[in-house]
């Protein structure tokens, strides 16, 4: 995916999340631009670990860094014991007006993913993730919503295991409804 | 009697010291060589002070790893969140083992550079390499032997994983634990590396922008669990905030003035070209036992050899370094025509390859950096915030990057003609 590509979807992926209501910071959007990768085969070429907050990728941070560079995003603080939200620029609008058209194939995939994250808060984002990381990385636990389950409180141990059952059980949902909509 | 500790004098740190294990550590070749890579590389044909080389450094980092450590596990401030999620903070016995580990692992941390440190390595290294990645390898592998005389005996990957951090060392998993001690050494906000590198540079360079004051900053350095992301992190108490931001302020300046110095960084364009032109196939080799002849020195002579030879390419080459014909600025990236298109420098440096030769231009672009102002601050009454709502200087500050079209200085005059006649017509494409 080319560079202004890559700007667009992003731009796109934090306005429908805050037009959804989310805080939209740093980890929203890396969990969002994941799930997109992952879920609905969106061409981006983002590396993911695991990483203190779960699946997390050191290149998206720079290219949201250089998007700052470029204007394209503000931070933006609004309550007190939270991190700032990724907010596009008046320059950040018109830049997606003129290149809406180029993400026209992930659009609704964008849209799906936003109604599905943009309510959720960062404990349950990472225990989503973390799910899907292992889905996708351990090949040995399948679908076996036991086998996720037990590996996100090992890889998460603050996560309890009602919550870790309740990010498998929604993650597995999730893969599922992407699968029979493509 | 036999020396427990040496002591080494240092222009920033006054004393740095080491047991007698860790003396063997520095005696070591990867170590030593780190005496001849200059820590900026070639800043030193601009800034003639900046010869410092990559082994003091080394050395700061360590003694600034030490005192970090020292003050963001002291037990007596931790809380019980702190203890539940980070056990090790409660273990005397693990702590002083953790500690030589960082110490080790920071000493270690740029034993893989490239002469120079040039930054170049995608080009001069085969693919899949940087400098993290021999790094890795040669803390793993060349100096394996020496971790198992320590007492006790640290595991050489532990050192590794922790000198290179998450990052870096994509293919390992962190614990929590391991992800705090590497963000000392390798942290974005208050990583050790940093703070040593712009006090050290600001010294040599005689800049004074880099200057900050560190030591108020570390003792308010503390492990914090904000509420936003529920993951513990290094923050500071309150009162380290204006050191925080006077920190920040420095890496804006020093990138801005010296680091992102548009002579400085033509200059690491043309080493790269001498070097893609006189290396083995274009690159340097990446098992230490071949890149270890690889010092600042061998390639030094290398340039004032080619600069009297008779073979073309390669004087012209050298001829651009030893002899400081450094190819010339004619264009810089700017707002307004980024605005027009953010493509801007780019398509400046294509048109003038089409219309001039395109070994007589050269392209400058290095993405933003220095993106992480956010970081957690723990009030008097023990909450804890972002430092973005507390800060008033943080939140607006740029965020570093720059972008230099160079043409050759024979085609200086014609280039800016041809460009102050063209160059609305380019941005429109």
């Amino acid at each position: 995916m080319e560079r202004n590509q890559r700007y667009a979807l992003i731009l796109t992926q934090a306005r429908e999340m805050l037009n959804k209501g989310s805080w939209c910071g740093e980890t929203h959007l890396q969990k969002a631009v994941y799930f997109l990768k992952e879920v609905f085969r969106a061409p981006i070429d983002f590396e993911y670990i695991l990483y203190k907050y779960g699946p997390f990728s050191f290149e998206l941070r720079d290219e949201l860094t250089e998007m700052r560079a470029c204007s394209l995003f503000d931070l933006m603080v609004k309550e007190a014991g939270y991190g700032p939200s990724y907010v596009p620029t008046p320059k950040g609008g018109e830049f997606l007006e003129k290149h809406q058209g180029t993400i026209s194939d992930n659009l609704q995939s964008i849209d799906e993913i936003s109604e599905i994250l943009s309510d959720k808060g960062v404990k349950e984002l990472e225990g989503m993730a973390t799910a899907l990381w292992i889905i996708r990385n351990e090949k040995a636990v399948g679908q076996d919503l036991d086998a996720i389950t037990k590996k996100v409180t090992k890889y998460k141990p603050q996560i309890n295991a009602d919550d870790a059952r309740k990010s498998a059980e929604l993650t597995l949902q999730i893969i599922s409804d992407a699968n029979k909509s493509m | 009697m036999k020396k427990l500790y040496h002591e080494i004098r240092d222009p920033i740190h006054m004393f740095v010291r080491l047991k007698d294990d860790e003396r063997k550590v520095l005696d070591s070749e990867p170590i030593q060589r780190l005496r001849y890579i200059h820590q900026l590389g070639l800043t030193y044909l601009l800034y003639p002070g900046a010869t410092h080389k990559r082994f003091e450094h080394s050395l700061g980092v360590m003694e600034l790893a030490s005192r970090v450590f020292d003050v963001v596990t002291n037990p007596v401030e931790k809380t019980d969140e702190i203890k539940d999620v980070l056990p090790e903070v409660t273990d005397r016995v693990a702590l002083s083992y953790w500690r030589q580990v960082v110490r080790m692992a920071a000493l270690c941390h740029d034993i893989g550079h490239l002469p120079f440190s040039h930054s170049a390595e995608e080009q001069l290294l085969p693919e899949g390499w940087d400098h993290e990645r021999i790094t890795f390898d040669v803390i793993s592998k060349e100096l394996g032997s020496i971790w198992g005389k320590f007492i006790p005996p640290l595991k050489p990957e532990l050192v590794a994983k922790i000198a290179v951090g998450p990052k870096k060392a994509k293919h390992l998993e962190f614990t929590l634990w391991e992800t705090i001690l590497s963000e000392i050494i390798t942290g974005d906000a208050f990583g050790v590396d940093r703070i040593d590198y712009l006090l050290r540079d600001s010294l040599h360079v005689g800049v004074a922008y880099g200057k900050f004051d560190h030591y108020r900053l570390i003792d308010t350095l503390k492990i914090l669990i904000s509420r936003s992301d529920n993951e513990p992190t290094i923050g500071i108490e309150s009162g380290g905030l204006h050191g925080a931001e006077a920190l920040l302020l420095a890496r804006y300046f020093m990138f801005m003035q010296v680091y992102y110095h548009r002579i400085r960084c033509i200059y690491d364009k043309h080493l790269e070209d001498f070097l893609k032109a006189w290396l083995p196939k274009g690159k340097f080799p990446t098992g230490f036992k071949k890149l270890k002849k690889y010092t600042d020195n061998f390639i030094l002579n290398a340039l004032t050899d080619h600069k009297y030879s008779k073979e073309p390419i390669l004087n012209e080459l050298a001829d651009r370094i030893v002899n400081r014909r450094h190819f010339k600025m004619v264009y810089e990236l700017n707002p307004v025509d980024f605005e027009k298109n953010n493509y801007a420098s780019q398509l400046i440096n294509k048109a003038l390859c089409s219309e001039f030769d395109k070994g007589m231009v050269r392209y400058v672009r290095i993405p933003g950096k220095g993106g992480d102002v956010s970081f957690p601050v723990e009030e008097s009454d023990g909450q804890v915030v972002t430092s973005l709502k507390k800060s008033q200087v943080l939140g607006k500050l740029p965020v570093t990057k720059v972008e230099f079209v160079y043409v050759h200085p024979d085609i200086e005059d014609k280039a800016k003609s041809w460009l102050s006649v063209n160059r609305e017509d380019i941005l429109k494409a």
